[in-house]
């Protein structure tokens, strides 16, 4: 269970305050995927990066599994997964090296992670290319690996930063299967989009951000019955119409 | 928290040990990129030497009229002699292995006091060959002038030596076993101080500013190992890699003298190891473990500060080319005396290098040369560890 509450961020570049987050809440409950839907900049990385203590909100709290952000980030660390788009495995290691890495960082017994490695990597069927340097890796090989590495400590919460981004049709597949699986193995999970498709298919519960503030946020089905609509581009616009964004761009 | 550190230093060893290039480029190349360039610039110097020796050169010497220099100076060079008798100037301006030699008073008795002899030399200064030519007649003049001062001083009753009453004789009393050390003084303390940086600086921005952006280092930060242990870990791996770096400098800088690569810097030059001893060494090896410290942990603060590598790059040329200057500046220079330089970064380091290898060994200096490093360092690492527990270390925009 992932409850954020009131949380606001700004930053400062160069003498230049930006307001990443402005009183943002939601929550994202066991068994659901809950989903982030923003175009860029809006505020959907630094909330995840929030809620995953890699940064720190200025005003408002997080609780993760009832810990707090703040006040326990190591309790908070030990029940998430944190994965992004944007990290590229590289280097001469291989899948193998990386989950043994991560593993022991997680302080996972060596016996546990023997069989927790091979339950993924039959999963995933990353059997092929467990041994391979990363760096000898294709794109949607990393990637499962990159999942397999943040899974190996077996976490409650899964935070999932832009899942499909860049990737194949077949590895998007895959990724998308593992968080439905992942789902109904009780567990939360929290992603970011700015893929409304993504969004639509994957998320029980989407909130709409814009300029760093919560302008939705409802179960998909509710949604589309308040808006008259059947689909989620209709939500995104009218509500983005309505809080005069679309005049901004 | 080392037990954590230990994880991390383990994978980013194990990372660079799988790798090829930068295995060759950090402890191979420093072994035998000494010995190439020493061997080199030794082979290119001496062949040089030959050839200006053995050359034929074409001297037109004019006024020598008994032929009394023209014999003196086949001792110093090949050549055979211009029978034009008048000077080509523009021959000697656009051939290297011509010059004219004009000799004025040759024809008045030498032997006689108050007669004079002029010699003017003609040469060209950007010619290799030409100047060594003309260095080599004034050698000749130089002789044949003392020729001249030896039978003046005959018809006086006189001989030369007795123009230098004072007989002088240098006795070293410096330990048998610490002479042809200075040499080694003067080099190893600059490469050493260069290859720690070098040797750092890539592998240190790479493991941070590098994974940051990779995007590998999130991932890292979202574990319960402390930001402590994770900045530790990757100072401890910088700090082993550029160790190992230097003693594989040292080791080739032993093998270029070995081989004669010595003849570089202009000929025999005695390097003596019979001196060193067990005790030489462990210092030796702990001014190298501080000095990596400091290296590495400056570099991995300012990685972390970086946004990306070629961001980092830019942050940390001016402390590689400060390390650089510093290295310079006291190549030439003896350990000083005054204690509290041995409290500034890197030229402390340099003294007591420079003490141990010519076997003066002060324990003074030596003490606080390592604390002095070794508070830096912690203070460096302390800074560290401060932006790893801060978001900074992501530098993210929104």
């Amino acid at each position: 269970m992932v409850s954020v509450r009131d949380v606001s961020k700004t930053f400062t570049s160069r003498k230049k305050k930006v307001k990443a987050l402005e009183k943002v809440s939601f929550e994202a409950k066991p068994g659901e995927i809950f989903g982030l839907l923003g175009p860029n900049g809006a505020g959907k990385t630094t909330a995840l990066r929030i809620v995953s203590t890699l940064l720190k909100p200025d005003e408002g709290e997080v609780k993760v599994n009832g810990f707090s952000t703040l006040k326990q980030p190591q309790e908070v660390r030990k029940t998430i997964g944190f994965l992004t788009s944007d990290m590229r495995l590289s280097g001469n290691l291989s899948a193998k090296d990386l989950i043994f890495f991560f593993a022991d960082l997680s302080r996972v017994p060596r016996d546990v992670t023997q069989k927790r490695m091979k339950e993924l990597a039959d999963y995933l069927d990353m059997n092929d290319f467990l041994e391979r340097s990363v760096d000898k890796l294709s794109t949607g090989m990393k990637q499962k690996a990159a999942i397999a590495v943040s899974l190996i400590h077996d976490p409650d919460v899964i935070v999932f930063d832009e899942p499909t981004n860049g990737l194949d049709i077949i590895t998007s597949k895959t990724v998308t299967d593992f968080l439905r699986d992942f789902r109904e193995r009780g567990k939360t999970v929290i992603i970011s989009t700015h893929v409304m498709s993504v969004a639509e298919k994957l998320c029980d519960r989407v909130a709409i951000i814009l300029e760093g503030r919560i302008v939705e946020n409802d179960k998909l089905k509710d949604m589309y019955a308040r808006y008259s609509t059947d689909n989620l581009e209709d939500v995104f616009f009218t509500v983005a119409e309505k809080e005069g964004v679309l005049e901004d761009a | 928290m080392l037990k954590d550190s230990f994880v991390i230093y383990r994978k980013e060893l194990k990372n660079i040990m799988k790798d090829r290039r930068a295995i060759f480029s950090v402890f191979i190349l420093p072994m035998i990129i000494l010995p190439i360039i020493f061997l080199t610039i030794g082979f290119v110097t001496s062949a040089q030497q030959r050839t200006d020796a053995e050359t034929l050169y074409v001297v037109n010497i004019i006024g020598d009229e008994d032929g009394r220099f023209t014999e003196v100076l086949q001792n110093f060079l090949v050549f055979e002699r211009d029978e034009a008798r008048v000077p080509d100037y523009t021959r000697a301006m656009e051939s290297e292995n011509y010059i004219i030699v004009e000799l004025e008073g040759t024809d008045s008795d030498l032997t006689q006091v108050g007669n004079t002899l002029d010699a003017r030399i003609y040469y060209r200064s950007t010619s290799r060959r030409s100047n060594f030519a003309a260095q080599q007649v004034r050698n000749a003049l130089n002789q044949y002038s003392s020729m001249i001062m030896s039978e003046r001083l005959r018809t006086l009753g006189l001989s030369l030596g007795d123009l230098n009453p004072v007989k002088t004789e240098m006795q070293d009393l410096a330990p048998e076993e610490a002479r042809g050390t200075e040499f080694l003084a003067i080099m190893l303390p600059y490469f050493v101080l260069i290859f720690i940086f070098a040797g750092s600086m890539n592998i240190g921005l790479d493991t941070t500013a590098g994974e940051k952006e990779r995007g590998s280092l999130a991932p890292v930060l979202v574990n319960q190992v402390s930001r402590t242990s994770i900045a530790l870990g990757k100072v401890f791996y910088v700090m082993t890699v550029a160790v190992l770096n230097s003693l594989f400098t040292f080791v080739g800088l032993m093998v270029a003298f070995i081989l004669g690569g010595s003849e570089a810097f202009g000929g025999e030059i005695p390097v003596n190891l019979a001196g060193f001893g067990i005790g030489s060494l462990i210092a030796l090896l702990l001014v190298l473990l501080v000095l990596a410290g400091f290296a590495a942990s400056l570099i991995i603060l300012i990685g972390s500060f970086a946004r990306n590598m070629k961001e980092g790059a830019g942050y940390v040329m001016p402390f590689y080319l400060l390390a650089i200057f510093a290295g310079i500046a006291t190549m030439n220079m003896e350990s000083v005396h005054q204690i509290h330089f041995y409290a500034l970064p890197l030229v402390n380091s340099v003294f007591v290098m420079k003490d141990i290898l010519t076997l003066q060994f002060f324990w003074s200096r030596f003490v606080v040369m390592l604390l002095s490093n070794l508070l830096y360092t912690s203070l460096l690492v302390l800074g560290v560890a401060r932006l790893f527990n801060s978001e900074k270390v992501l530098n993210t925009g929104s």
